[in-house]
């Protein structure tokens, strides 16, 4: 896809929201209308008017380059797809146990494929977090619903 | 309110404290010298660890992060040729030929000493200004504190000339996320799709860590290794500061100061300028590129020098300078630190010893800087597939801690993912991320205002204070404004006289 193509979706996309933005607000109660709702319609219009500014540049500048979101498609869709399990899992089974199969499988799917470094480096960084955030810090970490959290 | 400095400094030198900026400055190198890893994603994944802190010992740990970060990009760039942070990308310029010529030991001498110089004399400046600024804020009302935020857009805007639409436009979807929530005035709920976690609006420590952290690392993907280079420490050796660098680290650090108070990308714009303006003050103006020491003690007093400045605007106004600033603001708040003269006054003892613990920062930085900076250099090898996974369990932890919610995370991914489209397409995250924190100060500044104007909008009008900071913004976007329209006209001739040949 094109710079200019991307531009134009994301900038329709400001407009639409602006559009529903400034009609949002004959919705808000009266108590609002001169104060937050004007603050809302300042905002949808000014981003309308840029939106609607910048449509007019991108269309002029004639960027035709190529956006490359990523530089190996494979590696980049498995690290979305493992983040997206990744938080799924941690819902269900907590923070600790989500990680600990997190992590190795990154790196593998990353290319990684020295098992022994693997393990080491995934059974290290938990330890390190158990110790540090867990123990020491006692930062809350999410316990997952499976144990009745 | 009197303020006890001797308790001040009896305070900074307990041992936990110091315990706190050696770990936090020695973390901010490892950090800074990872390319790829920023001082805004350091000090963001910090923040949870900061919870069970003392205030005061959290946010010693979060400025050594930010010190050690900002001279920590350099060793990499010097050695290696990759900035280690994005500010550091001037520093790589002359330190890397400097390298090739054999006169590393040389360059890292001269980039430490002047980040040490650059650091000191922002933070400093902050010590001085602070206070007296923070008090001045007493005087804003509503109608200044909207101002105030326009102000800070402005900032980001009139840096980013080469798309000074898009970078207002990347504000106000900042802004546009912030009104997600209950309304100020009627306590109604606004575009919140009846999820209960956006009743409070979308937290902006998610969001920054989504797009300053994740984005990174998804980007961050298709690299085996961040850099392919090899150090070999032996031809390393100690050499002594060069003669007349003392005038080149002054400007980096007058450079810095200023631009880091600005808001915006500071410390990478300060280390330019001052780079550049190295390069009009040289006598050897044609060694610059080539291994020209002036051009790193010029870059690096200028981005150490943005520190100070990015902090002042931050604890006194609440406008942060810059986005490391912004994930400071963020563990201010967590710790119930409202930025403005109760900062200076009644949380005197934190606000003044974090202040004084950037000086030790500088210091930390500086003695390991000087005896170990190459070995620094090695961990910059990490394989990609190792990091990768390492950080996103850190944003993942940062994430969910701040408000204990893992809808909070999914907003993390999401950011993340509209961080990704947003920088590629030349959109500016850190005005995103601005606007975000802008958001609520304008509205509640723009709503209160209106309120007691009876809906006149010469309330925006009627003060000095206003006055002056219509003249800022007008200011800080005149040039851009002027350079697009320059730009329009050079491009419009080129095309007439194309259609001439033709």
């Amino acid at each position: 896809m094109t710079k200019k193509i991307v531009d134009f979706i994301i900038l329709f996309f400001c407009v639409v929201i602006a559009v529903l933005l400034y009609r949002s607000t004959a919705d808000f109660p009266s108590v609002s209308q001169n104060s937050t709702a004007n603050y809302i319609r300042f905002l949808a219009l000014s981003t309308g008017i840029l939106s609607l500014l910048q449509i007019y540049y991108s269309y002029r500048k004639n960027d035709n380059e190529a956006v490359e979101f990523y530089t190996d498609k494979k590696k980049f869709f498995a690290f979305l797809i493992l983040l997206i399990v990744y938080i799924l899992l941690i819902a269900y089974f907590g923070f600790i146990l989500s990680t600990a199969l997190f992590l190795p499988a990154t790196m593998f799917f990353m290319g990684h494929r020295k098992i022994k470094t693997i393990i080491f480096a995934s059974a290290g960084l938990l330890l390190f977090l158990q110790v540090l955030f867990v123990s020491i810090l006692q930062v809350p970490l999410p316990r997952g619903s499976i144990f009745g959290y | 309110m009197e303020i006890d400095f001797i308790a001040i400094i009896l305070n900074l030198f307990r041992p936990e404290n110091l315990l706190a900026v050696v770990i936090g400055s020695i973390s901010g190198i490892v950090v800074g010298g990872i390319p790829g890893l920023t001082a805004t994603m350091a000090v963001a994944l910090l923040i949870p660890v900061t919870f069970s802190l003392s205030p005061i010992t959290g946010l010693i740990l979060m400025g050594g992060v930010y010190c050690g970060a900002m001279y920590g990009g350099s060793i990499p760039a010097i050695l290696l040729f990759t900035p280690g942070t994005p500010a550091a990308a001037a520093t790589a310029l002359d330190g890397y030929p400097l390298s090739q010529q054999g006169h590393g030991g040389l360059a890292l001498r001269v980039s430490v000493i002047a980040s040490f110089t650059g650091g000191m004399v922002s933070a400093f400046l902050l010590l001085l200004v602070a206070q007296p600024l923070a008090a001045v804020s007493l005087k804003f009302g509503p109608a200044e504190y909207f101002l105030l935020a326009l102000m800070g857009l402005a900032g980001v805007v009139s840096l980013a000339e080469e798309d000074l639409v898009k970078g207002l436009l990347s504000g106000f979807m900042g802004l546009l996320v912030a009104v997600i929530g209950t309304d100020l005035i009627s306590g109604h709920l606004r575009y919140t799709m009846g999820v209960r976690d956006l009743y409070d609006g979308v937290s902006f420590m998610p969001a920054l860590i989504g797009m300053f952290s994740v984005t990174q690392m998804m980007e961050l993907t298709g690299l085996g290794s961040i850099v392919k280079g090899k150090v070999d420490l032996k031809t390393i050796k100690r050499e002594k500061m060069p003669k007349g660098m003392g005038k080149f680290i002054a400007v980096g650090t007058a450079a810095g100061t200023v631009v880091g108070i600005l808001p915006g990308e500071g410390a990478t714009i300060a280390a330019f300028i001052s780079y550049n303006f190295a390069k009009q003050m040289s006598k050897v103006r044609h060694m610059f590129g080539k291994g020209n020491p002036e051009g790193i003690a010029a870059a690096e007093a200028g981005n150490n020098g943005c520190v100070g400045g990015s902090l002042i605007p931050t604890l006194t106004l609440g406008i942060p300078g810059n986005s490391v600033a912004a994930a400071l603001l963020g563990g201010l708040m967590i710790h119930g630190l409202i930025p403005g003269p109760e900062l200076f006054t009644l949380h005197g003892t934190i606000t003044y010893g974090f202040i004084l613990s950037l000086f030790l920062a500088n210091i930390v930085f500086l003695i390991i800087g000087l005896y170990f900076a190459p070995y620094f250099s090695k961990i910059s090898l990490t394989p990609s597939a190792i990091l990768i996974p390492a950080v996103s369990m850190f944003a993942v932890v940062g994430a969910y801690s701040m408000n204990n919610s893992v809808f909070d995370i999914w907003i993390m991914l999401i950011f993340a993912v509209i961080g990704l489209i947003l920088g590629k397409t030349g959109f500016s995250t850190s005005a995103v991320v601005l606007g975000m924190i802008l958001g609520p100060i304008a509205e509640r500044g723009f709503a209160q205002a209106l309120t007691i104007s009876d809906g006149s909008a010469s309330i925006f009008f009627g003060s000095t204070i206003a006055w002056i900071l219509w003249g800022i913004i007008a200011l800080l976007l005149f040039f851009p404004i002027i350079n697009i329209i320059k730009k329009a006209r050079t491009g419009k001739a080129i095309i007439e006289a194309e259609e001439i040949v033709e």
